[in-house]
Order: structure tokens, then sequence, then C-alpha cells
């Protein structure tokens, strides 16, 4: 089973995609901030981080950066799921490393099309 | 061949050889015997004799018998002994003697057996040595001479055979069954057998059936009987192909008998096929020389013709009936040649030159006689001596007739050119008419003739130039009714008429000139564009039928001379009309230039006027002429008037607008109208110009462009017409009188415009700058030197670029090619772009538009560079986009729930007390949402001063509480430590509750989002003088010092963006509700430590 860490200031979001990517058959992980994100990633090596850009304390961005920083964590795929819908701010997520930039509002369908699509890709390649 | 194994010759020689060699043995034995027999026989004799002499002697000495037999014994040993001896002796002598005889022999013999072992095998080639002068020396010599006879036979028979194999033409042999014995290589080559397929063959299997039989004929015809030929016969090769060949066939006789044959056979396939091709090639000749539509013929010296092609059928009715003839017969049916009479003969001139000639003959054809184009060239022989001639004859009579045509025309067209000559040359009517006669006399080669002009008020032709005739002739025929006799009547219906003999024309009236002894005779008619000017005649004393042709020609020349005749009076007319002109012009020039001339030194428009309205008037010789200004309100005003007298002194003279004047209807005609005054006219006319009765007037208006600056009018006395030429003189006039009040008048507006847009330019916000052609500055308004910092002085000569200062990297950017300025000097379009100003380290953005100024013709002189400060307009423009980014991120995530949750509800994943949670959520989101919403809406109806405020009295208590009401689980979640606090003597605020409350919660909430877990946030509230302040103190992050001045701007959100949520308008509301209740807000804060904003609230308003 594969396992899901979701980051998000935004209770509802994590309520949310908890609830729904359970059901979609994934171990979900949920911390309403990034600031021990690292420790919980090493520990709990998710096979894929959903991560929101703009959160107190620490930006996803940073989060995402570090992670990347990390050789243990570098490899982990990260979504970016976030209000910020303009391109800059999508170029700048890609630069940092991201597999997939999702601006919100978006579908939960969606989302998980997408990741099982990715999934798939992974699989495949 | 190995000739030397022929057996004939090989067995005499071996038996010659073998019987001289045995003589020769025999005699060699019979010496050696004698010498043996002497030599040995005697001493043995001898020897024996002795010994048995000496035996016996001592048989005798002996008495007894022992002794006796022992002697005798003794004598037996000694002669056995002595035999013995003489036996080896003699078996040795023998033996030397036997090996000297057999050198003497053997030698000769192996000398000549060597050689004959060497012509055995073929060698000829030799000389044996005679070793001995005996039978054996003899028999060498025969040998050799024998040797040399056969070499000499051999190689003769060699030398035959090597000619019959290298013989190129093959050969064969045939005995006398005709049986094929022997063949050379060339019939190998030539047909392919080999030596050994074709000998032993039959002949006759080397034909077909055909060929067998000539084969046959030959053979039995001639060969047997002895006889040789030569015949042509086609013999089958070996690959069956049938090679033609020329056969010399020989029999072979011995004596009378024919032992065999011998044939040579050529090789007649070249031949054959150079025959054949000669022969295709004479048919070809003969092929083309017949297809050659010209007659073409060859005439040997005795000018008989030797050949000829098929095209002579024309000339002599068959090829075979000309080739024999002579050819002077042929072409010319003369009996004898045809020179001296003919003097170009062309054949006779090729045999003599020996070259090609050209010439045209006329040739006696049984059509008749014919025009022949010839081309005779010579044939040589190898000597280089002409013996033969090839005449080419085409028929060129259709040409030559039309080159006579050609030329006859050509000399009727000279004859026309010449008269369209003279009719061009001159412009002098009688000139014209003369040489025209002169010249057609002499074309139709006349007697005389004579030109008559319609006079057309007279009804009449009159003769104006005539020749041939005497003049008094003339008088009696000189006029000539218009439709009477011939010349009337060509001049009436415009047809030409000639006839061949006048004296019985019937159309002749007059009998004056029928009884003239005048016969051929034609009229025609000189027609000009419309009308008949008058006719042309012709006569001649001889009966002259006119051609066609002739009277075409008099058609046109009548044609060409009334044209001519036309031009000339029109060319009389136009001279006269030109010379007026001309007059008039002159006139005209002088008094513009001096109207010119007092315009240009006149000193006021009064002035100007005045000289124009007096030329005006002088030029057209008026009586009375005064101009009439348009003011602003359309009224016309008297501005010069000429002849005071009529006026009396009286200077002041309006139209109003309404007036109906005449003077006022050609203005709005836009046109100079002239009219007759009398008492019915129905326009006004000012009374102290009417009582003077003026019968008629006409009115100019001065335009200039659209615009109508007045009217000039001109009265008279009389009633008159206005010609054109004076119309125009005078609206010239007119027109230089607008233009120069129009110029007077334009240069005095200027001058103030001048002045008025100097003003403006330097009153204007925006820095304006002119540039010429180089860059540099010409001008400079104040605001453009307060921009730059620049002063007018420090900028006016300089370069724009140092003028603008800016970075060298801007400068390169700006300088190559997105310069405005540069493009627009470049390209003379107009401009805009934005640039960055550097002055110090400040950096000021500006907008900059450039035009290009161009002088009145349209080259551009330079560019006018105008320029605004756009720092604030930059600023709003930057808090614009963020506020627009930062709400859209605070409606993203609000929907965020709305849109994902709403998707999973009505998906049915979602169930029970878990779907409440969901809808709980949507609907807090929702108010979320809404909040936002109504803020910005607040925002934007107090900005626009749209908002009334719903006055009470509020509790403070109340106030406070249900402000802190919304935080106090937020708080407790994050932990933050959160109270408040009334002051005692807080009394009542006055003011809107809604809005108060929104201010204090707007307050905490950032409070609240700008702290860590563990801050403290308290809300005081105190009464201070006549206000009460309301704060709302934090120890979260603080707020850095350069931020503070703008938190409360609308739009303003902090720099740590990324970090904090909101749409920027919170504390901007706040401070606009609090403004709205003339109250005020103020912050402290300090980073790391926290903020505290205080509300000042007035108790009363």
């Amino acid at each position: 089973m594969k396992k899901i860490m979701v980051i998000d200031d935004e209770p509802f979001i994590l309520m949310m995609l908890e609830d729904k990517l359970t059901a979609a058959g994934y171990q979900v992980i949920t911390r309403r901030d990034g600031t021990d994100a690292i420790e919980v990633v090493k520990k709990e090596q998710p096979d894929l981080i959903i991560l929101d850009w703009m959160m107190p304390r620490i930006s996803g961005i940073d989060v995402c950066k570090r992670l990347k920083e990390d050789i243990d964590t570098a490899y982990i795929p990260v979504f970016m799921l976030t209000a910020k819908g303009q391109a800059a701010d999508e170029r700048i997520g890609l630069q940092c490393g991201i597999a997939r930039y999702i601006t919100k509002p978006f579908s939960p369908k969606g989302l998980i099309a997408e990741i099982e699509e990715f999934f798939g890709r992974q699989v495949n390649r | 061949m190995d000739y030397c194994g022929l057996p004939g010759i090989n067995s005499l020689s071996i038996y010659t050889a073998k019987y001289i060699m045995l003589r020769s043995v025999f005699h060699k034995v019979f010496l050696s015997f004698l010498f043996f027999a002497i030599t040995l026989f005697v001493p043995f004799s001898l020897t024996i004799q002795h010994t048995l002499e000496k035996g016996i002697e001592k048989e005798e000495k002996a008495e007894d018998v022992l002794s006796k037999s022992e002697a005798h014994k003794k004598i037996i040993g000694d002669t056995t002994e002595n035999i013995g001896i003489f036996a080896f002796y003699g078996f040795f002598l023998s033996f030397i003697l036997s090996l000297f005889f057999a050198r003497g022999i053997l030698r000769p013999l192996k000398n000549l057996s060597t050689g004959v072992k060497r012509i055995k095998d073929g060698d000829l080639d030799i000389e044996l040595p005679i070793l001995t002068v005996d039978e054996f020396g003899e028999i060498t010599n025969t040998f050799n001479d024998m040797t040399a006879t056969l070499k000499s036979y051999t190689e003769d028979l060699k030398k035959k055979d090597l000619y019959i194999s290298y013989m190129l033409d093959p050969l064969w042999v045939v005995d006398e069954d005709n049986i094929v014995t022997d063949i050379n290589p060339a019939f190998t080559r030539l047909l392919g057998y080999e030596r050994a397929e074709a000998v032993g063959r039959p002949i006759y299997d080397f034909f077909d059936v055909e060929n067998q039989a000539i084969m046959r004929h030959q053979i039995e015809e001639k060969r047997e009987k002895g006889i040789s030929d030569i015949y042509e016969i086609t013999i089958r090769a070996k690959d069956g192909s049938g090679i033609p060949i020329l056969m010399s066939g020989s029999p072979i006789l011995e004596g009378e008998r024919v032992i065999g044959k011998i044939g040579v056979l050529k090789d007649f396939r070249e031949q054959k096929k150079l025959r054949d091709e000669l022969r295709e090639a004479n048919e070809y000749l003969e092929t083309i020389m017949d297809s050659i539509e010209d007659t073409l013929i060859v005439i040997d010296r005795d000018f008989r013709v030797v050949a000829a092609n098929q095209a002579i059928y024309h000339q002599a009715g068959g090829k075979d009936k000309a080739v024999g003839q002579r050819c002077y017969n042929l072409t010319h049916g003369l009996p004898r040649p045809c020179w001296p009479d003919e003097e170009e003969c062309p054949v006779k001139m090729v045999f003599e030159a020996g070259r090609t000639f050209r010439t045209i003959h006329e040739h006696l054809t049984p059509s008749g006689k014919r025009f022949y184009e010839i081309l005779a060239c010579p044939i040589k022989d190898e000597r280089g001596e002409v013996y033969q001639v090839i005449e080419l004859m085409r028929d060129v009579t259709d040409r030559k007739m039309l080159e006579d045509d050609i030329i006859q025309r050509n000399k009727e067209l000279s004859a026309i050119n010449s008269i369209a000559t003279v009719l061009n040359r001159s412009l002098n009517q009688d000139e014209i008419i003369g040489e025209v006669l002169n010249r057609l006399i002499d074309l139709f080669k006349m007697d005389g003739g004579g030109v008559f002009l319609f006079d057309e008020s007279r009804k009449e032709l009159f003769c104006v130039h005539h020749k041939g005739i005497s003049d008094d002739f003339v008088k009696q025929i000189g006029r000539v009714k218009y439709g009477a006799d011939i010349p009337g009547r060509v001049a009436a219906t415009g047809q030409p008429i000639t006839t061949l003999d006048l004296s019985k024309d019937p159309r002749v009236e007059r009998g004056v000139l029928k009884h003239s002894g005048i016969k051929g005779y034609c009229c025609t008619p000189v027609k000009g564009k419309e009308r008949i000017i008058g006719v042309f005649c012709l006569f001649s004393y001889k009966t002259h039928i006119f051609t066609p042709e002739e009277e075409r020609i008099l058609n046109s020349i009548g044609d060409m001379t009334g044209v001519s005749l036309e031009n000339i009076k029109l060319y009389d007319r136009m001279r006269g009309l030109y010379e007026f002109l001309k007059t008039r012009r002159e006139l005209e020039q002088g008094l513009l230039m001096r109207l010119s001339d007092r315009l240009v030194s006149a000193l006021n428009m009064q002035e100007m006027m005045d000289s124009s309205v007096s030329l005006a008037k002088d030029s057209i010789k008026a009586d009375f002429a005064w101009l009439l200004m348009l003011d602003a309100a359309g009224n016309l005003i008297l501005g010069s008037v000429r002849d005071d007298t009529i006026m009396g002194g009286i200077h002041t003279i309006i139209y109003p607008k309404e007036t109906s004047s005449f003077e006022a209807y050609a203005i709005e005609h836009g046109s100079p109208i002239g009219m007759a005054i009398d008492e019915e006219t129905r326009f006004y006319i000012c009374p102290a110009v009417k009582e003077k009765g003026f019968k008629s007037v006409l009115a100019i208006p001065l335009i200039v462009g659209q615009r109508a600056l007045g009217v000039l009018s001109i009265y008279f006395y009389s009633r008159r017409d206005f010609e054109e030429e004076e119309l125009h003189f005078i609206q010239l006039i007119t027109g230089v009188l607008a233009l120069t009040l129009e110029r007077s008048d334009l240069y005095e507006r200027m001058l103030i415009e001048k002045g008025m847009a100097e003003i403006i330019l330097q009153s204007i916000t925006d820095g304006v700058y002119t540039l010429d052609k180089d860059g540099c500055v010409t001008s400079i308004n104040m605001a453009a030197s307060n921009i730059l910092g620049v002063s007018p002085q420090q900028a006016i000569g300089r370069p724009c670029r140092e003028v603008i200062s800016h970075s060298d990297e801007e400068f390169m950017i700006l300088c190559g090619g997105e310069c405005p300025i540069g493009s627009t000097l470049l390209n003379e379009v107009p401009s805009r772009a934005e640039l960055i100003l550097r002055r110090g380290d400040k950096e000021i953005p500006l907008l900059v538009s450039c035009s290009p100024l161009l002088d009145p013709k349209g080259e551009p002189i330079g560019a006018v560079h105008v320029f605004r400060d756009i720092t604030k307009e930059k600023e709003i423009d930057r808090m614009k986009t963020d506020f627009v980014r930062a709400v859209s991120h605070e409606f993203r995530t609000p929907l965020s729930a709305i849109v994902g949750m709403t998707e999973m509800l009505l998906g049915e994943e979602v169930k029970g007390e878990r779907s409440k949670e969901y809808l709980k959520t949507i609907y807090q989101e929702g108010q979320r949402l809404s909040h936002m919403v109504s803020d910005l809406l607040d925002i934007a109806k107090i900005e626009r001063g749209k908002i009334a405020l719903k006055e009470v009295d509020i509790d403070p208590v109340k106030l406070i509480e249900a402000s802190v009401q919304p935080f106090i689980s937020m708080a407790k979640e994050k932990n933050i430590e959160l109270s408040y606090n009334v002051e005692d003597g807080t009394p009542e605020l006055k003011g809107d509750a809604d809005f108060l409350k929104q201010v204090i919660i707007n307050l905490i909430s950032n409070a609240m989002i700008y702290s860590d877990s563990g801050a403290k946030v308290w809300i005081n509230i105190k009464p201070v003088d006549n206000t009460v302040e309301i704060s709302v103190k934090d120890t979260g992050w603080g707020i850095p010092e350069d931020e503070l001045p703008h938190i409360f701007k609308r739009f303003y959100r902090g720099r740590v963006k990324e970090r904090i949520k909101g749409t920027g308008l919170g504390l901007s509301l706040c401070h606009e509700i609090v403004k709205l209740h003339g109250g005020d807000i103020r912050v402290v804060s300090t980073v790391g430590k926290g903020s505290e904003f205080t509300v000042i609230i007035p108790e009363e308003r």
C-alpha cells in the first residue's frame, strides 16, 4: 500500500484529502505545518508528499527545498497543492524539483487520477 | 610440311649413301687383309719354321727315345708356345688394325648418317665436311649438293606455301571429282570452315540451290573445258550466311587433261555494299533533284543538257525531252546560242569565269514568258576546269510582278509624300496650291490644270491658280457656279469626276471648254474637315484614262490639301488670338506688378486694401469699387472704397448679416457674379450707391481655402458684359489681396498664439523638450528641467542622452535600437517608451513619448520629447497587481473546500457524521468568502464616500466581548493567551457598532496571525480626555520600521508576503472606518517584540 503524506495548514484540506486518499486505497499521514516535516518524512518514508505552499512559519517551497537537499528524502516525489495560480509561481515550484503543480481549488477526483497516473508512470518507468 | 620425309627422295639418298659406304668398306677390308697378311703371316711363318727347325734339330740330337720323345714333346711345346704367342700377337695386331679401320670407315659414315638425320628432321641448312678424299668424300660431296638442291626447292615451296597462306583472298583447290583438296587460311577466315572440315567435301556443298546452278554451269561448261572465268556467286559460310564473292576459277591442266580446279574467292561484300549504296545514292540524288521545285539542269560545254530534274517538265514537258537538247533551245526557243543577243548568259559566264553566277532571266516556256531566277554553278574536273554547269532555275514571275507593283506604288507614294511635304512645309496658301498643282501635273504627265476655291457667300468657285492655259482662257472659265459644269458638280457632290475625252463629255456645259481641245480631264474635290474648300482640275490634250490608283491618289491629295488649307486658316486665327492675348497679358502683368509692389510696401491692412481696390477698379475701367469685409458675426463692413465723391465722405457702411445684398449673394455663391442693376433687382443696395444710377455690377468674393474674407464689388454706369479674361484678372487681384490679408491676419494671430503656447508649455507638469536632427536639445520647459534636475541653460545644446542621464547599461539598451528618441528621429514616426531615469541614486520611472517635428514640407527637423514622472502610477500599479493576486489566492483556498468537498459529497463518498463536518466546512469557507467580498465592497464604498454610518451608543464591554468571541477557540488551538480589559469610566461609544466591531476583530485577527504559539494578545479600552482609546497589543513578530508608514495603505501587504494570508485590506478598512468616525489609528511596533495598535474614537463629534 502506497503511503502519502499531506502537509497543509488548512484542516479541511487535510480532512478531505485523508478521506479521499484513504478511500482510494492509500495510507495517509497528515501534518499541519512543515516545521518537523523532514524528520517525519525520514521516519515515515512516504511514497508521495502533497504539500501546500502558503503555510505559517515555513513555506511549502522551503520545505520542498529542504527535502530535496537531504539525500534521504530527495527522491520522494512532491506534489504542490497551492492557491498560487500564476505561471511564474509554477515555474518557481518546478525549479524546486516538484513533480506536479496543482492549483486550488482542485477536484479530489482529479487529484487521485493525477496521483494514479503518476504512480503508474513511475511503475512503468 | 615435311618434304624431307617424301618417300622418293629419302630412299634414293639412303640407297646412294649405303652403296658408296659398302664399296669403301670392301676396299678397306681388302687393304687391311693385305697389310695383315704381310705384317703377320710372314713373321709367323718364319718363326714357326725356325722353331720347328730348332726342335727337329734337337730331336735329332736326342738319341734315345725318351729323349726323342722328350725332344718331340719339346718341339710340340715350343711350337704350341709359338703359335700361342703368335695368336696373341695376331689378336693384338688385329685389334689395333680394327681400331684404325673402324675410325677410317665409321667417321664418314657417322658424318653422313648425322646429315641424313638432320634432313629427316627437316633441317636442310647443313653442309657436311668432306673428311676424306675417297668414295666417302665423294658421297659426302654429292650429299651436300643434294641437300643444297633440296633446300632451294624446299624454300621455293615454302615461299609459295607462305604466299598461299598469307593470301588475303580465300583459295581452294578442287580435284577432278570436284572435291575440295585444299584451302588456305583466308578461306577459313572468310567462311569459318577449318581445313579439316572443308577438305574432302564436294564444292556444291558450299552453295544453296540457286548458286549451285551457277557453280555447276561454271564447272561443267567452262572449267571442264579448260576455260577460266571470273564470276559473282554467293557462297554459304559455316554459320549459314550467304557471302557474295567474286570467284576467279581456273582449271589445273596436265597436258590437255583437267586434273583439278583452283578457285580464288574474293570477298565481294564491301564492293557489293558500296555498289548498292552508290545505286541508292544515285537514286536518292535523283529523288532529291526531282523533289526540288526549282528546275535543275546540268549543261556540258556543248550547251547540251545532260541531266535534268522532274521540274523541267514545265519547260520541256519531261525529263527525257530536256536531256540532249541545247540549253538555248530549251529555255529561249532559239536555234543557235543566245549570245551575243543575250549578254548575260549565265552558262557561258560560268564556263568563262569558273565561278557561280546568279541572275534573273526571262525564259520562254510552253505557258508563255516567265521570269526565272537562275543560279549557275560550275562542276569542275580533277584539273579544276569547268566541264559542266548546274543551272538552278526558280520561277519568280509572280514575285517580279509584285516587285514591279511595289515599285509603281512607291513612285506614287513618293509623289504623295512630296506633296505632303509641301503641304506641311508651308503655311502660305498660294504657295501650297501652286506647288501641289505643279506636282500633280508632273505626276500624271498632264498638260495643265487649275485650282478653284469655293466662295461660300457667292456660291461659286473661282480659279486661284492655273497652269498650261492662258490668262485669257482663265478669264473665260475662271468662275463656275456651285453645282454647274464639272467643277461645280464636284464641289457639290464631293465626288471626283474623270473623263477621257472632255469634248464628248455631256457634263461639260460651257462651250468654250468643250472646244478648247482638252481631252483627258479630271476634277477632284479639296475637302476640309466638314466642307468643300475647292477643286483641283487636271487636263491633257491627249485622251487619258485615269486608273483607279490615280483616282485614289488624286482623292487623297485633295483631302490632304483641304486639311492643310484649313490648318492655314486656323493658324492665322490662332496667331491673331495669340497677339491679342500677349498684349493683354503684358498689360495685366504690369498691373499685377504694381499691385504687388504696393502690397509689399504697404504699411498696414488699410493701405493694402485701398491699393487693391483701386487697381481692380482701374484695370477693368470701372466707375466705382469698394471692398466689404466679413466680420466674425457674418456682417459685411466697408473696408475700402474708391471714388470718395460718390460716398460723400461716408466711410462706414454695414450690411448686417441678414441683409440680402448682392455682395452677400456672391460670397454665398463662392465665385464672381456679374449682374445688371434695374428697378426690379431683388438685392439691397445701399441708398448712397443706388441713387447714382449704376447699371451693372460685378462682385468677387475674397476666399482663402474654405473661408470667405469679404467681397469686392465693382460698379459701372453702363450696362456691360464681362469677358472671361477680365473676370480671371479681377479674381487674380482679389486672390492676391485675400492671401495677403489672410497672411497678415495669421501673422498677428501667430504672435499671440506663440506667446500662449510658450506659457502653456512652461506651465504644464509634463516635461517637454525639443531636439534637433542630431538629438541635441533645442528647448526645454520648466517641468522637464525640474524632473531631470538640469537648468534650461545646462540642457540646451547637449545631446538628449546626456540630459536624461542613465547608466551605461541603460544607455546601451536604449541607444541600441530601442531608444524612442532614436527611432523617432530615424523612422519619423511617433513612439512611446518607459524608461528609468537615474538621478543620483534615485530611480525615476518615466513615460516618454516622442513625436517627429516636421517642417511645412514634411521634412523631419527633429523631435519633441514629452515625459512624465510615473513613480506614483507605477506604485499604484504594483499595489493593484499585488491586490489582485492576494485576492485570488485568498479566494482559492475556501473555494477548494467548496469545490472539493461538494464533489465528494455528490459522489456519496462521505457518509454520516463526516458529511456533516464537510457541510460545516463548506459553510464556514463560504462565509469566509462572503466576508472577504463584503470587506472589499466596504472598502470600495468607503473609498467612493457612499457609506452612511448607523450611529448608535455602543457599550464598550459588549463591543469587546463580541469582538473577542470568534477568536477564543483559535487562541486555544494556537496556544495564545487572549485577554481583554475595559477600564473603569469608559463611556459609551458613539458610532456604527458593526464597523467598530469589525475594526477590533481585524486588529485581533492580525495580532493572532502574526504571533507564534505562546504569545499574548490583550485588548484594552480606556477613556483619554474626550476620546476612547482601544488598544490591541501582542507579543508577536512585530512590524519592520520601514513598513510602518505603509501599513494603512490600501492593498499594502507586508513584505513577508509568503507567510501572510490576507487581502491587504484589513488595516486599510480599519483606518477608513476610524476616519469615518472622526478618530485615528496609531501603531507602535518592534520587530521580535510585538505590536500595539491603538484606535482613538472621539466621544462626541
